[in-house]
């Protein structure tokens, strides 16, 4: 992570990929295999002799100004042009996509905020063949929208942003993406990216309950908290923040603050920040508004916590303060309106929460030393992505903790390939809600992909070039009575 | 905008979102070949826009591919001096379309013709002057796209017959044509129902899968007028893509057989080629077994799933990647019509343009649905691909297939062409 200079505040820059201890190899930067990316707004551009004026931020900035507009103005023009063939009654999705090849470039463009905006990307084929990255190009574009929701997260939207000044929304997105593409990141395995998920904790029910106790005591204290979000060590437990947000809010808090966080606890006790008085009297503290560590726009005036925007009912933007308070290894996080703030009593906060917290966390932490792991341990060896769309959670042996590291070796290149094309011919289909397909490939690896009800296990399975359909028939059979019997029960 | 046209965009709007499928053909200038739906002038500016995005990228020094969008599939291929377009609901085997559609173009023109029209006559020419018919061979294409489960396999299909038959019909049609003393006949093809029955060729010649689709989709232009005989001049790509051939086209027994195709060098064979047929037809009528040989010719004997001895089995699909040759069982409940067959059908489509992403890297394939389960077992030898029910479980599907293999190998000199074909003088 770096430490980047935002007016008077230093701040750090969050890292928008995994933990810092997953192997390298895993994962590749996207500036890497970037040629371009930008932010336009056609509706700046209609002048002619200004069209120029539509690009509100364009990366490499090196880049000559006529070729900004080329690009940005392409794009407008494969919109508009594949537009024709919708029914004037066809209701476009929120994310409407324009995936566009050639035999250099790899691009993609995404219409935000009512059509408003279009972000482009475009990646050069050669680095990506140079880097044996697969370019599946709906992953990516979960990715941009991703970026997208992030920028809106810290900033607010485009528009809210255009509306105070064309200057200041050029400025923010320069401030935030300049420094966001170069730390940006992409998985090898461009499923992942694809599913936009959420690591969920194993837990028994009567912690979950106690959890949930918990939150409906401090919502009914404090009516002024609107939304919460509960993480243990860097698993989901509970939240209420919007279907919308919570990816990239589970991404922030957990990438940068936790991280943070827990770093900072692994420092000496004799460091700076280290308020002694608290020590006494409770177990946990505050980890945001207290310190300087803060990520966004200024702190506001009303209080010292980070401002996040988070969607309404209706998809408005609106700006919360973000209290995190964290006792042994959990974090509780509170969303509360900027306009609420003055009344919400901090102290009586930490009062009423401290006790309670740290003794569920400590409940809960007992009982997750108890909740082996045992996949790695399997005599069968494999790998696995599982994505439940309706709970956004998202089981993965390929991102995992150092301390299960799997001795399975990781499938070749051409596997990763073979699993998007595979999903993308047999799986991502809206007709057919159950499918199942296995495949014997390269280097006799078995790719096996099961949806049941819009949930989706993949497998990947190294195998022997003698074994045949029904040999892996047995041992998925066995993978998925041993560690995955409960996943597709509705 | 006056109110007639928002009328006629409103019209042209919903035409192009109606259609499932279309392809467009436009020169490098700008100027409207052929589109699927007929109106290919009312479509002039969409037809500009597309010439103005790949002359745009080709100034950056990259060739535009394809743009899509969800439910959208546009898919471009620049072949100087002609763009052509596919727009498609769905994402498969797109390129190799367009392949084939513009093979079929050359066919009717050349690659040389192609090449220099534009320079003798200009950027402005219209060169539907030059291709007249071409709708035709068109929708034969896309007829083929979505009917024959071969057409992407790049093999021969071939019709299913007795070992002796085929033998008889080869020799005859090599000793007619060598005893009218002609030189100039490269090929003679035996053709029914889009399969190939026998051929003869010069040493020399050789005739690729991709240029007898060609020929495939040139009989189904004539479908409807058996009677009669046809001379026609032809370019096949892959066995020179500067020359014409000239295709004398006939079918056998006033129409009522397989169609016979006799391809020559010479423009002015028509009449030797002509007395050809005749001779072989009166041949034929010689043969101890003709009766049995123009029934199956006629109504073509089925390759019964039932020799398989599986229930759950419903449709295969059986190449020996050697010779290059392909053959299919025929229709059986519960997928007999055509409508039905297509469904199927898909799901072969789908595989081969999965297999081809991933450089055909792909040695088995189990794919379970709703409505059937399709099984794929690529080899470097062969190739099976069985539609099950989808109830069919991996075992059965399995055993199924090892047991089938037997059967095929055993049967393969009557399901494929196996004969030395090189007979004909020249």
């Amino acid at each position: 992570m770096e430490r980047v200079l935002y007016g008077k505040k230093t701040a750090y820059m969050m890292s928008p990929g995994y933990s810092a201890t997953t192997p390298k190899s895993e994962f590749l930067k996207l500036i890497d295999l970037m040629e371009y990316f930008f932010v336009s707004r056609p509706a700046s551009g209609r002048r002619e002799g200004f069209e120029y004026q539509r690009v509100m931020y364009f990366n490499p900035e090196t880049e000559n100004s006529s070729k900004q507009t080329d690009v940005s103005g392409v794009a407008e023009a494969f919109i508009a042009f594949t537009e024709n063939f919708r029914k004037r009654a066809e209701v476009v999705a929120e994310y409407d996509h324009r995936f566009v090849k050639s035999t250099k470039l790899l691009e993609i463009f995404v219409q935000v905020e009512n059509s408003e905006y279009i972000i482009g990307l475009g990646l050069n084929r050669q680095a990506c063949n140079e880097h044996d990255y697969f370019v599946h190009m709906s992953s990516l574009k979960a990715l941009l929208i991703r970026t997208y929701e992030t920028f809106r997260l810290f900033y607010g939207t485009f528009s809210d942003l255009f509306e105070t000044g064309k200057g200041i929304l050029m400025q923010r997105l320069d401030q935030f993406f300049s420094h966001y593409l170069s730390l940006l990141r992409v998985h090898q395995i461009p499923l992942i990216d694809l599913f936009s998920g959420v690591g969920f904790m194993n837990m028994p029910p009567v912690d979950y309950l106690d959890v949930q106790c918990l939150i409906s005591r401090c919502s009914e204290s404090f009516p002024m908290i609107k939304k919460t979000l509960f993480l243990y060590q860097d698993k989901m437990v509970e939240y209420s923040v919007s279907k919308n947000d919570i990816i990239v809010v589970y991404r922030y808090l957990t990438q940068h603050l936790v991280q943070s966080a827990v770093q900072s606890e692994l420092k000496p006790v004799a460091s700076a920040t280290y308020r002694e008085t608290e020590t006494k009297k409770f177990i946990g503290k505050f980890i945001t508004g207290v310190t300087e560590d803060f990520i966004g726009q200024e702190e506001s005036v009303d209080h010292q916590f980070p401002n996040v925007f988070l969607s309404d009912d209706n998809g408005k933007m609106i700006s919360h303060a973000l209290i995190a308070y964290r006792a042994l290894n959990a974090t509780f996080c509170l969303f509360v309106k900027n306009e609420d703030m003055p009344s919400l009593d901090l102290q009586e906060l930490q009062q009423s929460l401290d006790s309670e917290l740290s003794r569920l966390a400590s409940n809960i932490g007992d009982n997750v030393s108890s909740i082996t792991r045992t996949i790695t341990s399997s005599d069968i060896p494999f790998h696995y992505v599982y994505y439940n769309p309706d709970s956004l959670s998202l089981k993965t042996s390929f991102v995992d903790s150092p301390s299960d590291l799997s001795n399975v070796p990781l499938p070749p290149p051409a596997i990763y390939k073979q699993v998007c094309e595979t999903f993308d011919h047999f799986i991502d289909t809206d007709t057919e809600k159950f499918a199942q397909v296995c495949c014997k490939a390269d280097d006799d690896w078995w790719v096996v992909v099961k949806k049941v009800n819009g949930r989706v296990l993949t497998l990947f399975i190294p195998s022997t070039p003698t074994s045949n359909i029904t040999d892996i028939h047995d041992i998925v059979e066995q993978i998925i009575k041993s560690y995955f019997l409960n996943l597709f029960i509705v | 905008m006056s109110a007639v046209d928002e009328d006629n965009e409103e019209d042209q709007r919903e035409l192009l979102a109606a259609l499932p499928y279309q392809i467009w053909i436009l020169s490098e200038y700008g100027k409207p070949i052929f589109s699927s739906c007929g109106r290919e002038d009312e479509m002039s500016s969409f037809f500009a826009l597309i010439q103005v995005l790949v002359k745009r990228y080709e100034t950056w020094e990259n060739g535009l591919k394809s743009i899509q969008t969800s439910g959208l599939h546009i898919e471009i291929s620049f072949r100087a001096p002609l763009i052509l377009c596919i727009v498609s609901r769905h994402p498969f085997n797109l390129v190799l379309q367009l392949d084939i559609v513009f093979n079929q173009i050359l066919s009717m023109l050349s690659r040389k013709s192609l090449k220099d029209v534009y320079e003798k006559k200009g950027d402005h020419f219209d060169l539907r002057r030059w291709l007249d018919g071409v709708d035709k061979r068109v929708n034969a294409c896309v007829k083929g796209f979505n009917e024959d489960p071969v057409v992407f396999s790049s093999g021969f299909r071939i019709l299913p017959l007795n070992c002796s038959d085929r033998e008889f019909i080869v020799n005859l049609m090599a000793t007619s044509i060598n005893e009218a003393n002609l030189n100039n006949v490269a090929f003679a093809i035996l053709v029914a129902h889009r399969q190939l029955i026998a051929i003869v060729r010069m040493k020399k010649c050789n005739l690729t899968a991709s240029d007898f689709n060609i020929v495939v989709n040139l009989i189904e232009t004539h479908n409807s007028l058996r009677d009669g005989e046809r001379f026609v001049p032809i370019c096949l790509p892959n066995f020179n893509q500067n020359g014409y051939l000239h295709a004398y086209i006939s079918y056998l027994w006033e129409g009522a057989g397989p169609c016979l195709l006799l391809l020559s060098t010479s423009p002015q064979a028509f009449y030797d080629l002509s007395k050809i047929r005749i001779d072989i037809e009166d041949k034929m009528l010689q043969y101890k077994r003709y009766a049995q040989l123009k029934n199956s010719l006629t109504q073509p004997d089925p390759f019964f799933i039932k020799q398989m001895a599986c229930n759950e089995l419903w449709h295969f699909m059986y190449k020996n990647v050697q010779l290059s040759q392909i053959c299919c069982s025929s229709p059986e409940k519960p997928y007999i019509t055509v409508e039905e067959l297509e469904y199927i059908f898909r799901g072969y489509f789908k595989f081969s343009d999965m297999a081809r992403r991933v450089n055909n890297r792909v040695k088995m394939f189990f794919y379970q649905l709703e409505t059937f389960s399709l099984f794929s077992w690529i080899t470097e030898s062969f190739e099976l691909h069985c539609i099950f029910s989808p109830f069919v479980t991996k075992k059965t599907a399995w055993m199924t297939a090892e047991n089938m293999l037997k059967i095929l190998r055993k049967y393969e000199k009557k399901v494929f062409f196996t004969l030395q074909p090189g007979l004909l003088n020249g």
